[in-house]
């Protein structure tokens, strides 16, 4: 027996090296124990996360409780403000659609989405995941885009029966295209490794332009985000070598840290 | 029955270290719980405990993110092979030894699985960043694990006599 030892080590060894080799790279697909594994302990996650966050909300509110009157007349006039907004946005409504009638365009059908609560998150400090509480079952696979009222978040990178992981914008790993909104230029969007919550800004084009302030949205080249939901606002734009180029920071509208509850975007059909 | 309760253990702090907004941040800088069990089992059992323990830690939670599976498995069972050895040789009862075991066992295990996946062909930036979360994560890691020594020697004190009166009697 002893002298068997030695190879089945050696054995054990490869096949982990094959292991890690092999789920080195994103995948679609995950194997049925990573499925099960996440099955299991999805329910005691929604549930260490509810009870969590109610102690968050509690905290809160005790933390709050002095500024509670400035903040109610702040919003009782911001509610004003915004009556009179949507009664703007509702001539311009009628007047938009006027005009799509006019111009005989093919108006384009909404997108289906689906509430997911955020159960969990990545448990180490290099990669920026969440897990949800929704997957095969409800319909959710791979590549979905995954987003809130504020703006983009993510794409769904695997699911297993009951839940899904979503690969944030702000990771290393993750990329997609963006448009600038007052010019209409293409750039693209990398997660920033030296920038904590952060995102990078490339031009794809030489003749891009970029400012402090600019608002970037999805180009919805990617088939995978629907076009113009935002995704941030450009806070820093440092040139390149011979000023050919620029990189630049864009602060996200989604604030990472505190998601709750996410819309993953459905296909129409 | 010990080992049921210590996968329990380490369950609970999976699920305390994925769960919660943002994960368990303090201080900017997120605890890393399962890896301060591994590391505080590691210097309650030596290094062959600690070693079996962390390389059930890591594969709990490299299933659970689902990339570089055994990596992260590998490098517990390493680093608390290491921290094992440690504080066997030096006086574990010392809270100094205890802060800088774990300090060191943080540290090398976050430096460990960033070279890992370098060698595994991703891309990994190497600056103030990264320098900093290690840091913060390891001192962060290191005081909390001051704290929570005792009741954890307690509860696995509990669990070893729980075993036995298991085997004795085979009642729970």
């Amino acid at each position: 027996m002893h002298r068997w030892r030695i190879p089945i080590a050696i054995v054990l060894v490869f096949t982990l090296i094959g292991i890690i080799h092999y789920t080195s790279k994103i995948r679609s697909e995950i194997s049925f124990i990573e499925s099960a594994w996440r099955d299991i302990l999805s329910p005691f996650q929604s549930g260490f996360t509810r009870v969590q966050r109610g102690f968050g909300h509690k905290i809160d509110f005790l933390r709050n409780i002095r500024t509670l009157d400035e903040k109610n007349k702040e919003l009782e006039s911001l509610v004003q403000e915004l009556k009179s907004e949507i009664l703007l946005l509702r001539n311009y409504e009628r007047e938009n659609e006027w005009l799509r009638e006019a111009l005989d365009f093919k108006s384009e059908l909404p997108h289906e989405f689906l509430v997911a609560e955020v159960i969990g998150r990545s448990p180490s400090n290099w990669e920026k995941t969440i897990t949800l509480n929704r997957g095969k079952a409800h319909g959710v696979t791979s590549g979905m885009a995954v987003v809130t009222n504020a703006g983009v978040v993510g794409t769904v990178i695997n699911s297993s029966q009951f839940t899904s992981t979503v690969l944030l914008m702000i990771d290393a790993q993750s990329a997609t295209g963006g448009l600038i909104q007052g010019t209409g230029d293409l750039v693209l969007i990398e997660g920033d490794q030296s920038n904590e919550g952060c995102l990078l800004v490339t031009p794809t084009s030489r003749d891009t332009v970029v400012e402090i302030g600019d608002i970037i949205v999805t180009s919805g080249l990617s088939r995978i985000y629907p076009k113009n939901l935002p995704i941030g606002k450009i806070t820093h734009v440092e040139p390149k070598q011979f000023d050919l180029s620029f990189e630049a920071i864009l602060e996200p509208f989604v604030d990472f840290t505190k998601l709750e509850y996410v819309l993953v975007v459905l296909p129409r059909n | 029955m010990k080992y049921v309760g210590y996968w329990s253990i380490l369950f609970v702090g999976l699920l305390v270290q994925t769960t919660g907004s943002s994960g368990l941040v303090i201080f900017g800088y997120k605890l890393e719980v399962l890896l301060l069990l591994t590391l505080l089992f590691a210097i309650i059992h030596g290094p062959y405990g600690g070693a079996i323990l962390g390389f059930v830690g890591g594969l709990m939670q490299d299933l659970l993110v689902g990339h570089y599976i055994g990596l992260y498995a590998s490098v517990l069972m390493f680093v608390c092979l290491g921290v094992g050895y440690l504080s066997k040789r030096l006086y574990k009862e010392n809270f100094l030894v205890r802060f800088m075991a774990i300090f060191a066992g943080t540290a090398q295990a976050k430096i460990c699985f960033l070279v890992g996946k370098i060698a595994f062909g991703a891309t990994v930036y190497f600056g103030r960043v990264t320098f900093m979360t290690i840091l913060g994560s390891a001192l962060l890691n290191a005081f909390v694990g001051l704290l929570i020594f005792r009741p954890l020697v307690l509860l696995d004190k509990r669990l070893i006599y729980w075993d036995e009166l298991f085997k004795r009697t085979g009642v729970t």
